[in-house]
């Protein structure tokens, strides 16, 4: 499914470059559940930012489904990166102003879904993610728990191939934490990859394979 | 999708009110404006437009060049109309048109009034112009003699209680007009808009010039024509054809007729293009004044992105497209257009009297019946919301979502140093500046119009007219009563006078080929009409009574002096030798103070009462009422059964000069103070955001030493050096401008004008930086740091 070539990320600063990835190999195939890991400043975020094709990479091939990222307009990208993708972030990253409602619905708008479609989808995922009388809440008025259950169904609401998490549980606490790992581990187990970045060897134990970065590097598998 | 748009719209605009309220005041502040000075714009541009041929209607008038110095006649002879009806089946209608001077009208002895705008006319005026007849109908109102029609107000003031229809009005030279017909009155922008109409049959029973309506007068310069073509005509093939028209009645014509449009008659109408002008430049004007507040629009929405960069990082991630979240922003842009669209129009129907009296016209306010204004209003609203709209659309869309949502750190793709920011700072400042310089221009230039040197003094200056009655007595007599009386310094007689009215003809002179004339303004004065004017002879002398051959003399003034290019004019002829030049007379002005000094010469009047001329009295300032009194008795005993008009010369002068020019100086001095707080609006709110942007900087650096003054430089200077650059740009491009303005005579802009200028909008810039700047200096750094 992801397919990443001699990839490196860095910044060119007047006479050198700062390295972020360096030569990057990577495959992962269709159902893995993934846990990227390392220190801080070791590289995870971006190489989750580039998977997810938010950021790209400065030299390499990346392949999405056969397809080269690394060739891609932006509008395909775009294109590929709403339909397939769906994001999850440590902040939550709801938007203030939107209710929970509007929030999980928001995918679905850019993707042209039709009124009633929209709504049949957010309610099922209201009722499945226990959230229904929440609904009407704005972001500010929940727990971190449940913003990020919010998070997570807005993430999945359009059925993405692929969830890419970033530290899902980082400002939760272990109850809340842990839940929220099951979800992803259920999400898995119907067929979704998972890719998530992590600090936790606890939340690492929830996929079936580990990522070790270290200073850009892969460290080994 | 749209739903969503709206709601996060509203939620945002209430969340941050101080924000949404600068933004919407400051841009509804900039449309009120706009309006308000386009609907005064556009009324001046739309005078006559209510006539129905409006498009088709034209003044057939002449011009005639001579020595390089052409000259307009817009009077023509009185046959001129019915013979191009007759030779040109392309027009459609034409009429002559007899002004009435002079005119008192009255239906009892309490309702006696001077009527100042009367013509002769015949039902030929009304296939043209759009009269609506209340009473009476087109085809019998002035087909008699001693008919008159009246518009409705007229007939109110006349009789306020009766049907005006049918009645008598008497008239001077004891005229008895029966009204035949009422119309209604005609709009206040119309340039043809008579009071009263009388048959022009009445014309042939009580005019002394029999001759007038003869073929061999066609050249005369007494009546207008006006011509309807007929449709799909154009103007300048039908110019072509009329060009030698006038050949054919007169030899050695000089005169080219051609056809002025209705629409072009109030803007140019002396051919100069200075109202026109005037207008465009107050049209800039409002234009200038909505982009100052797009540029405050487009700076505070970038500069505030900062509350809007989590939502587009999010939306980003969730699968906006850069198009998606750039179409978002523009109809935000627009929305907030609309709103302050909505409150601008409120705005100005509120404002609108004051404004009208601004501007001294009764603009009316029917929005929806005006389909100008409508196609205005929508073009001002796709300018604004576009201009103020794409910019931090695609600003705002350009966010990288990776390195928002991963570090919250502010960096937009492009823009990295604010480029644009400081250039829209820049054009604020270079608008601003070019609006004052101008304005500081136009106030004097209009100070310098208004104060001329006319080269004669109009100060304590008494008009006289008589109407209705002749005197078989001299002039002599009647001075010698009048200056009698101490507060009465001089007194003349003279067919004319400055900015009253004026005389033109062809003349030749000494030396002249047969076929060379020159058009020459002239007047008939009394031998003290020079001192009376207090004008200068700067050659030769006066007309004396010592010199018994001063009825063959004339005085000529520089200009014609100059024109004629004589090394001595003391004793040349002028005229077919009838005159022979004993002096020359300082430049004085005659009409306009826009226009070059005419050439002119003057004559000896034969100081008769029976002439009708016009009275020229000097007089002492103090007790100048009594004085004025005093003149009316002395010519009531000169002439027992005429009408006196005496009046204050510079009271007839106001009139003249209370023109476009005066009204655009007010419209500049007030908005362009409008402009400049506009500007400076959207600088505090821009140093409000890049303050708030370095209060951590500004803690470092404290804690590091800097001292205040520092700090201010650090933060003003590039405000500064922005400030300098535009005010390089800005003066010359003023200098340029003032050169533009049509006219003969223009102020030319001074080192302390610009010098103002500059100090004014930099004060002012400062003023607006210095609040935020100051509080952020002056803050305790360990506030600031603690919550780094």
């Amino acid at each position: 499914m992801i397919k990443l070539l001699g990839v490196s990320k860095y910044y060119q600063n007047k006479f050198d470059k700062t390295y972020i990835l360096r030569n990057i190999n990577l495959e992962i195939k269709e159902g893995e559940f993934v846990s990227i890991m390392g220190p801080s400043g070791a590289g995870k975020s971006t190489l989750l930012y580039i998977i997810g094709m938010l950021d790209s990479a400065s030299e390499g091939e990346y392949y999405f489904l056969d397809e080269q990222v690394h060739k891609m307009k932006e509008k395909r990208l775009t294109e590929l990166h709403k339909s397939h993708i769906g994001f999850v972030f440590q902040q939550y990253h709801l938007i203030d102003e939107l209710t929970v409602y509007e929030n999980i619905e928001t995918p679905l708008l850019y993707q042209k879904v039709s009124g009633s479609e929209r709504k049949g989808k957010v309610a099922e995922l209201l009722d499945r993610f226990n959230m229904v009388a929440k609904k009407d809440l704005f972001p500010n008025q929940l727990s971190g728990g449940q913003q990020q259950l919010a998070a997570i169904a807005r993430a999945i609401i359009s059925k993405p191939k692929l969830i890419l998490a970033d530290e899902p549980t980082g400002n939760l606490h272990s109850d809340q934490g842990k839940e929220i790992m099951q979800l992803l581990k259920k999400l898995n187990d119907e067929g979704t990859t998972i890719i998530q970045v992590t600090h936790s060897e606890e939340n690492a134990k929830y996929g079936n394979r580990i990522i070790k970065l270290s200073d850009g590097w892969i460290e080994k598998e | 999708m749209l739903k969503n748009t709206i709601k996060i719209f509203f939620r945002n605009l209430i969340k941050h009110p101080g924000n949404s309220l600068s933004n919407i005041l400051g841009l509804s502040v900039g449309i009120t404006t706009c309006i308000l000075i386009l609907l005064f714009v556009q009324y001046e541009f739309n005078w006559n437009t209510d006539n129905e041929k409006y498009d088709r209607i034209y003044r057939l008038q002449s011009m005639s060049d001579t020595k390089g110095a052409w000259q307009v006649d817009t009077q023509t002879g009185f046959a001129l109309a019915s013979e191009v009806k007759d030779k040109f089946p392309e027009i459609e209608d034409a009429a002559v048109l007899g002004e009435i001077w002079g005119e008192y009208l009255s239906s009892s002895e309490e309702k006696t009034f001077n009527e100042g705008s009367g013509y002769y006319a015949d039902k030929n005026a009304f296939k043209i112009f759009s009269f609506n007849f209340v009473q009476g109908n087109i085809n019998d109102a002035l087909s008699e003699p001693y008919c008159v029609v009246i518009t409705e107000t007229m007939a109110k003031k006349y009789f306020p209680n009766e049907n005006a229809y049918g009645k008598n009005l008497k008239a001077t030279k004891n005229k008895i007009l029966k009204v035949t017909g009422i119309i209604k009155d005609f709009p206040v922008n119309s340039d043809f808009r008579p009071d009263y109409l009388v048959s022009m049959k009445t014309l042939f029973e009580v005019t002394e010039w029999k001759d007038f309506y003869k073929l061999e007068n066609i050249t005369a310069s007494i009546y207008r024509t006006f011509v309807t073509l007929k449709p799909n005509i154009l103007k300048d093939e039908m110019n072509d054809k009329l060009k030698n028209f006038l050949d054919n009645y007169v030899s050695n014509n000089q005169k080219t007729c051609y056809l002025k449009p209705l629409s072009e008659i109030h803007l140019t109408a002396g051919e100069h293009k200075d109202a026109e002008f005037a207008l465009y430049a107050t049209a800039s004007l409002a234009f200038f004044i909505l982009i100052l507040s797009c540029i405050n629009f487009i700076n505070l929405s970038t500069a505030s992105s900062n509350l809007r960069k989590k939502e587009i990082g999010v939306r980003k991630v969730v699968g906006a497209s850069r198009k998606t979240l750039f179409l978002q922003f523009l109809s935000e842009s627009f929305a907030i257009t609309f709103i302050s669209m909505v409150l601008a129009l409120l705005f100005a129907e509120l404002i609108l009297p004051y404004f009208n009296t601004i501007v001294q016209r009764q603009l009316p306010f029917n929005f929806f019946m005006n389909t100008q204004f409508i196609l205005l209003m929508a073009a001002i609203f796709v300018v604004a919301g576009v201009l103020s709209g794409i910019y931090p659309a695609a600003y705002l869309s350009s966010f990288r979502p990776a390195e928002i949502i991963k570090s919250g750190v502010f960096n937009p793709v492009k823009n990295k140093k604010g480029f644009l920011r400081k250039s829209l700072v820049g054009f604020q400042f270079f608008v601003s500046l070019l609006l004052i310089i101008t304005t500081i221009y136009v106030i004097k230039q209009v100070s310098l119009m208004n104060n001329k040197d006319l080269g004669f003094d109009k100060k304590n200056l008494v008009i006289v007219k008589v109407f209705g009655e002749k005197s078989d007595g001299n002039f002599s007599a009647l001075k010698n009563e009048l200056v009698k009386n101490n507060n009465i310094i001089d007194a003349s007689l003279s067919s004319t006078a400055p900015f009253i009215s004026n005389w033109g003809r062809e003349i030749n002179w000494e030396g002249s080929t047969a076929s060379e004339k020159m058009n020459i303004m002239y007047n008939n004065i009394g031998y003290d009409f020079i001192d009376t004017y207090k004008m200068e002879i700067v050659k030769g002398r006066n007309f004396s009574r010592e010199f018994s051959t001063d009825d063959k003399a004339c005085l000529i003034n520089e200009t014609a002096w100059k024109q004629l290019g004589w090394d001595d004019p003391i004793g040349r002829k002028l005229d077919s030798s009838k005159y022979t030049v004993v002096g020359v007379v300082k430049d004085f002005h005659q009409f306009s103070v826009h226009s070059l000094i005419p050439p002119f010469y003057l004559t000896l009047n034969p100081e008769k009462l029976a002439d009708n001329g016009l009275y020229s009295i000097r007089i002492k300032p103090e007790n100048a009422e009594e004085t004025i009194k005093y003149v009316r008795a002395q010519f009531k005993s000169f002439f027992p059964n005429a009408i006196i008009e005496a009046s204050i010369y510079e009271s007839i002068l106001d009139v003249g000069t209370r023109d476009l020019w005066t009204i655009v100086e007010k419209l500049f001095s007030i908005f362009t103070v409008i402009a400049i707080l506009i500007a400076a609006n959207g600088l505090f709110g821009l140093v409000s955001f890049s303050t708030q942007r370095r209060t951590k900087e500004i803690g470092i650096r404290k804690v590091l030493g800097a001292n205040s003054g520092k700090l201010y430089w650090m933060m003003s200077s590039e405000i500064v050096v922005i400030f300098v650059l535009a005010a390089v740009l800005a003066i010359p491009s003023g200098y340029y401008q003032s050169q533009m303005i049509p006219g003969a005579y223009k102020y030319q802009l001074q080192f302390i004008d610009y010098f103002l200028s500059v100090g004014l909008m930099l004060i002012t810039a400062l003023a607006a930086t210095t609040y935020h700047t100051t509080k952020a200096v002056y803050t305790n750094p360990v506030k600031s740091l603690r919550y780094e």
